[in-house]
């Protein structure tokens, strides 16, 4: 160690996600090399780009991974729940990083808007899901203001942007986003809702976040500015990563009805655009979990070689953010 | 092993095939007795015209009587399936567990069915919900996203419930993707696929093509065809005979048409419609017809049924809301900066929802 400045990344699961990392790994940070690409099928579209661009690509898995001579510092899963609770322990005894973009939740859940103060000798952390990363820190900006007895959030995705593994985990994302709006996001409990739609054109991802809160937060006055200032700064926050984020519309307030228990309701429309390196705008659900892993690795990374991380910002990079909340008229709805 | 890429192996599929005889015995339908089997959705699909308020005493007032009318499958979930009480879309006034054990309770002869959605019900709603007592799992997808769903008929089937698939918005795809997607649910465990018509779209051949195509995929594995129908052309009856008369061997009906949007086929119409054509669905019109008459009639809201709000909504994509219940924008919503907004800004994720 000591003297290296840069360290190694492999990616496994060369799908829409991985794919999508590895352009914003290259973008955003200097210390990750992104270096191998692994997946099982050598027909993978993500393999054929990778090697493309200079990585070496794999379609026989883990396996040929842990049997070079010089394995990563760090490797980003990017397959399934199921696939990354078979090769986590294999990591950990390798030596490598962990950074599991999958809803296996092996180790602690990260979002980086949220909780990026996290241990820095974790070996493995989970990135939650797309909707949670999308959701959850409007759920903490909340929940900063004022209790969150119940949160809920419905992610609302392009068909064509969720993969094999995202399909077959709908299951596994559902119940670690709502774990995580609980954990991460400060709600006493928690609820998580994914739909799949196959619009043509794609639409953007989209997500509602509902948050049950104090009657008198339902009511306009101060404590209500409130919430909404801390949403509004906590956009600003994602933005630093996802330029594409925004509010579709201000956040509304529906006043404290018997049916909630007495409680109001602050509703919080999101849309996420993507930059557009792998697949379309549209999958914004993409960019909202990859910007935020190679965040996450690059800190990671960083802590190891006990260098400065090297994130570079939206700012940075000269990416000017979203207005924070779209015209929802001009947006042709 | 150091494996990766979900592939269709890692599904847990039933490797089992389904058996002429092992559907025949789940569904007394095709066992001569009678020619189809007819599905009550008063207390699943109704739910959305109650706007989920639906107490105990009504269900088993409901269930009481469509058992003893002879209906053999009563289906009993929140209106959006098992785990949909929420903000988005309402909450139950009654736990639905409570109310399918309440339904399970009360059913002398007939099975109690549930329909779940992947992404928003899973399997650990389909584990409560057998322990409740249910037997049939209805697992209801969009028209075109089939494969979410594998992993919950490989559940339902070890759980050993009968199976049923639904492809919800059918008019949304071609004959010959809905027969694609059917053959992914039967490839998981369905032991029946419904061509689900959930925006009431359907116009007639529209229904029967539908069916012809999904019958000739599927049927030859022994899975049987069901249709759901809306009314929102009028055509849930015209379309449930037509579906018939192309193979299918499950229809769903509601009392008093009680449903999403127009409503459903009425289950009592049905009944009247299939006996006076000698096919036998072995349900005693008089005893649905007072199901519907003093049973749910005396409890449902006053503005549902067809009304020229919801016709033309059968045509483009979408099931309508009904004015009369709260999902509309609630009375109480202090909207920033348009009042419109909460409305377009929920837009895309009800969308593609609707059952």
């Amino acid at each position: 160690m000591g003297t290296r400045t840069k360290g190694t990344a492999a990616i496994v699961g060369p799908g829409n996600i991985g794919t999508d990392l590895m352009f914003k790994l290259m973008r955003r940070s200097d210390i990750i090399e992104p270096r191998y690409m692994i997946g099982v099928d050598p027909t993978s579209d993500g393999l054929r780009r990778a090697a493309s661009v200079g990585l070496e690509a794999s379609h026989e898995g883990v396996d040929w991974l842990l049997r070079q001579s010089e394995l990563p510092d760090i490797v980003f899963e990017c397959t399934s729940a199921k696939a990354h609770e078979a090769n986590a322990p294999r990591y950990a005894e390798a030596g490598i990083l962990a950074v599991d973009l999958t809803p296996a939740a092996v180790g602690p859940y990260l979002c980086p808007a949220v909780n990026l103060e996290f241990n820095l000798d974790a070996v493995n952390v989970n990135m939650i899901t797309c909707g949670g990363q999308a959701t959850i820190p409007m759920v903490n900006a909340v929940a900063q203001v004022v209790p969150v007895p119940y949160a809920e959030i419905v992610a609302s995705v392009s068909s064509k942007s969720a993969g094999p593994g995202t399909r077959a985990n709908i299951d596994e994302f559902t119940e670690t986003t709502a774990d995580a709006v609980v954990k991460v996001g400060g709600a006493k409990t928690g609820k998580a809702i994914i739909i799949l739609n196959p619009v043509e054109p794609p639409m953007l991802m989209r997500n509602s976040v509902f948050c049950a809160v104090p009657a008198e937060a339902g009511e306009p006055g101060a404590l209500q500015d409130r919430i909404l200032e801390s949403i509004h700064r906590m956009v600003a926050v994602i933005q630093d990563y996802v330029p594409g984020y925004h509010l579709r519309a201000e956040p509304q307030f529906d006043h404290a009805r018997e049916q909630w228990q007495g409680m109001a309701r602050a509703f919080i429309p999101i849309e996420v655009k993507g930059r557009g390196d792998y697949l379309p705008d549209y999958a914004g659900n993409l960019d909202i979990i990859t910007a935020a892993a190679a965040r996450v690795g690059d800190i990671m990374v960083a802590h190891r070689l006990g260098v400065a991380s090297s994130w570079k910002s939206s700012a940075d990079l000269g990416e000017r953010p979203d207005p924070v909340a779209a015209d929802a008229e001009k947006a042709g709805v | 092993m150091g494996d990766m890429t979900i592939r269709p192996e890692d599904a847990p599929v039933v490797t089992t095939p389904v058996t002429e005889t092992e559907v025949l015995a789940h569904t007394p339908a095709g066992g001569g007795e009678r020619d189809l089997r007819i599905t009550d959705s008063t207390l699943r699909d109704g739910s959305h015209a109650m706007s989920h308020q639906y107490t105990e005493a009504q269900v088993r007032g409901v269930v009481h009587a469509l058992d003893k009318a002879g209906v053999q499958v009563i289906e009993v979930s929140h209106g959006d399936g098992l785990g949909g009480s929420s903000f988005n879309y309402g909450f139950s006034k009654v736990d639905e567990f409570q109310l399918i054990k309440a339904a399970v309770e009360e059913a002398t002869q007939a099975k109690i069915a549930i329909l779940m959605l992947p992404g928003l019900g899973t399997v650990h709603h389909l584990h409560k919900a057998h322990e409740m007592g249910a037997s049939v799992a209805r697992i209801a997808t969009h028209c075109t996203e089939a494969d979410v769903s594998i992993q919950h008929f490989g559940e339902a089937r070890a759980l050993g419930m009968e199976t049923v698939g639904f492809l919800m918005l059918s008019h949304r795809a071609s004959p010959q993707m809905l027969a694609q997607q059917a053959r992914i649910m039967v490839d998981a465990g369905a032991q029946c696929v419904y061509v689900v018509d959930s925006a009431g779209a359907l116009v007639l051949s529209d229904a029967q093509e539908r069916i012809q195509a999904v019958l000739d995929e599927i049927g030859r594995d022994g899975a049987q065809v069901g249709f759901h129908g809306h009314q929102n052309l009028s055509l849930g009856i015209a379309n449930s005979v037509l579906a018939y008369q192309a193979g299918a061997k499950q229809i769903d009906g509601a009392l008093c048409a009680l449903g999403a949007g127009a409503g459903n086929s009425p289950t009592e119409v049905l009944a009247a419609t299939f006996e006076r054509m000698g096919i036998k669905t072995g349900v005693d019109l008089g005893e649905v017809l007072s199901a519907a008459e003093d049973v749910v009639r005396p409890f449902i809201p006053a503005c549902r049924g067809w009304t020229v709000r919801r016709s033309p909504r059968g045509m483009p994509a979408c099931t309508p809301r009904s004015s009369c219940t709260p999902s509309a924008p609630p009375p109480g919503t202090t909207s920033r900066p348009t009042p419109s907004s909460r409305r377009s800004a929920s837009t895309g994720t009800s969308a593609a929802r609707r059952t």
